[in-house]
């Protein structure tokens, strides 16, 4: 374990009666981009953060969390968490709760109150401190547990579902705050929403069964340098038909080694040279009238982990 | 982890009182009060004073064996006693069964436990609601003194420290004898304290709460009326000094309240050790 070790498990198992949630997984996580917490459902995505959280104790294996047990008070201040479905108390308000937050990490009762402010403002609820839980949006209402997750600033904020349920709107509200605050706090994030995570990081751990699965241990399989020699075309039409016959044109391009149709109907070229090839794909669709929507290059997460 | 609890404890008095559980035991503990001191506490003065007191002394000795509940300098002091030994369990009961429950089922203890232990949301939900209780204790005290004084001109005995009786003055007979209500109340918060950390939903750790308050409450009086003052008795069941504690007087009643503390710190370990184990 490095000093820039955010955690670490080791052969962690959690059962659930005869259900292994986590079947001994193994994982070491360094500072730096957000961490993708993904996998299907039952996967152990929850129970993970739970464990690292403290709510859910292993039934055996090591974890650490900035080198510190689950749960010790070593980590209060450090570890901010957003765990899904939970909310503040309803008859409170926002304000005097957040602020009993601040206080219960050590602050002074003024220290608090301009926390309180500070990480309501963040979330752009500035104005929401003396209303009720339950008289904001949902959106809203994870905007606010988002704020909780920020107060004293802490080293590595877990985010479980931080979108579920949310409108647009809040939703890009949300990954702004991930993105600009990305180079202060580390953030680790569970969610099924893979077109979410690809915008927030290409840092992926990817779980199945209550495993870390090879093919998403801190995967990206063609991730920093290794993604020139992939484009992905997305286009106009969803017609099946039209997009393996663009496919199979488009692999007789000198430029592209292999087109396929993803089960998603993109196209996926393997390419030589990128650039080239994206300009032999674009003049080909030109001249044989085929709209193109979007052009990317290497692979979209999903791709990543399900198409081979 | 002391300013921690305190702030936990304040934020549950807060909380309580936000409620509607809260209100709803607010508002039931006012009516009941209500009703005990104008159906109780008020015709037991009226009564000792209107030339009943000799049927009053032979009933109250003779048959029901609490001749010394004719020992309280005022017959309104002694309704009191009564009245809230029975009454104020029941309060502590409905009023304390939410201490962590439908904090779980809402997932705010998730918040909770990234900024203080287990153990110290145990023991400031547990520290508020003993504040709420001795508040609702005080508030029945303080009604039976102004009655005594609208009836008697004067407190009854009109001395604070050493009244004329030699037992004491007001102080030491009322205030203590409240001071021992409230440690009979703390061993049935500690129980809820328990049921809450058990049960799953509120709603479940209220049904939980009455169920056990009123087998507890009828198997002390069974086993207090069968086999009468036993130590035995009294040390096994939170509800089983009321018995014991009803021949008392003022500081009299000390004693075997202190047991309530010895039943408070067993079902607050249990509710420590559901806290420390299960999931959240």
């Amino acid at each position: 374990m490095t000093n820039n070790s955010l955690l670490s498990c080791d052969a962690l198992v959690r059962r659930y009666g005869r259900t292994r949630a986590l079947d001994g997984v193994d994982l070491e996580l360094e500072s730096g981009a957000p961490i993708a917490l993904v996998g299907p459902n039952g996967a152990g995505k929850t129970t993970l953060f739970s464990v690292l959280c403290g709510y859910v104790r292993p039934t055996s294996g090591e974890v650490r969390v900035l080198g510190h047990r689950p749960g010790s008070a070593a980590l209060r201040g450090q570890l901010g968490a957003l765990p899904q479905d939970a909310s503040l108390a309803p008859r409170r308000t926002i304000g005097a709760q957040l602020e009993d937050f601040a206080r219960l990490q050590g602050m002074s009762r003024l220290g608090a109150r301009s926390e309180r402010e500070r990480v309501l403002d963040v979330v752009d609820l500035a104005g929401s401190a003396r209303q009720l839980p339950d008289s904001l949006s949902h959106g809203m209402g994870k905007r606010v547990a988002f704020a909780q997750s920020l107060i004293g600033s802490p080293r590595l904020v877990l985010l479980d579902e931080p979108t579920a349920g949310v409108d647009p709107p809040n939703v890009r509200v949300i990954h702004g705050l991930i993105r600009e605050m990305a180079g202060q706090i580390d953030f680790m994030i569970s969610s099924h929403n893979l077109d979410e995570l690809e915008r927030l990081t290409d840092r992926v751990v990817y779980l199945d069964s209550g495993r870390v699965s090879s093919r998403g241990a801190i995967a990206s399989d063609d991730g920093g340098d290794s993604q020139v020699g992939r484009l992905t075309i997305t286009l106009e039409t969803i017609e099946a038909s039209v997009a393996s016959e663009a496919a199979d044109a488009l692999t007789q391009l000198d430029s592209v080694s292999t087109c396929r149709t993803t089960p998603r109907g993109d196209l996926v070229a393997e390419v030589v040279d990128e650039d080239r090839a994206a300009r032999d794909v674009i003049d080909w669709c030109a001249e044989h009238k085929v709209r193109w929507r979007r052009l990317a290059r290497g692979r979209s997460l999903e791709a990543r982990l399900y198409d081979d | 982890m002391l300013m921690r609890v305190r702030l936990l404890a304040r934020a549950e008095i807060q909380r309580f009182v936000g409620s509607k559980r809260g209100l709803v035991s607010l508002v039931a503990f006012c009516l009941l009060w209500y009703g005990a001191l104008t159906w109780f506490v008020l015709p037991a003065g009226r009564l000792a004073s209107g030339g009943a007191g000799v049927g009053l002394d032979v009933m109250l000795d003779e048959y029901l064996g609490l001749g010394s509940l004719l020992r309280w300098p005022a017959p309104e002091y002694a309704a009191w006693w009564v009245a809230s030994l029975y009454l104020l369990p029941f309060v502590a009961v409905v009023a304390s069964a939410d201490q962590i429950a439908s904090d779980r089922a809402r997932g705010t203890l998730r918040f909770l436990v990234l900024r203080a232990s287990r153990l110290e949301i145990l023991a400031g939900r547990f520290l508020g609601q003993a504040v709420i209780m001795a508040a609702a204790t005080l508030v029945t005290l303080v009604s039976t003194l102004a009655l005594v004084w609208f009836r008697h001109n004067t407190f009854v005995p009109n001395t604070l420290w050493t009244g004329e009786t030699g037992v004491g003055g007001v102080v030491p007979i009322v205030g203590l004898a409240a001071l021992a209500l409230w440690m009979t109340l703390l061993p049935w918060i500690a129980l809820m304290a328990l049921v809450s950390a058990l049960a799953r939903t509120p709603s479940q750790a209220t049904r939980y709460a009455l169920i056990i308050w009123i087998v507890l409450s009828i198997t002390a009086a069974w086993l207090s009326s069968r086999f009468g003052e036993h130590l035995v008795i009294d040390h096994l069941l939170p509800g089983s000094p009321v018995r014991t504690l009803l021949s008392r007087i003022g500081s009299e009643a000390m004693v075997p309240a202190s047991i309530g503390l010895v039943h408070a710190a067993i079902f607050l370990a249990g509710a420590a050790l559901v806290m420390y184990r299960r999931d959240l």
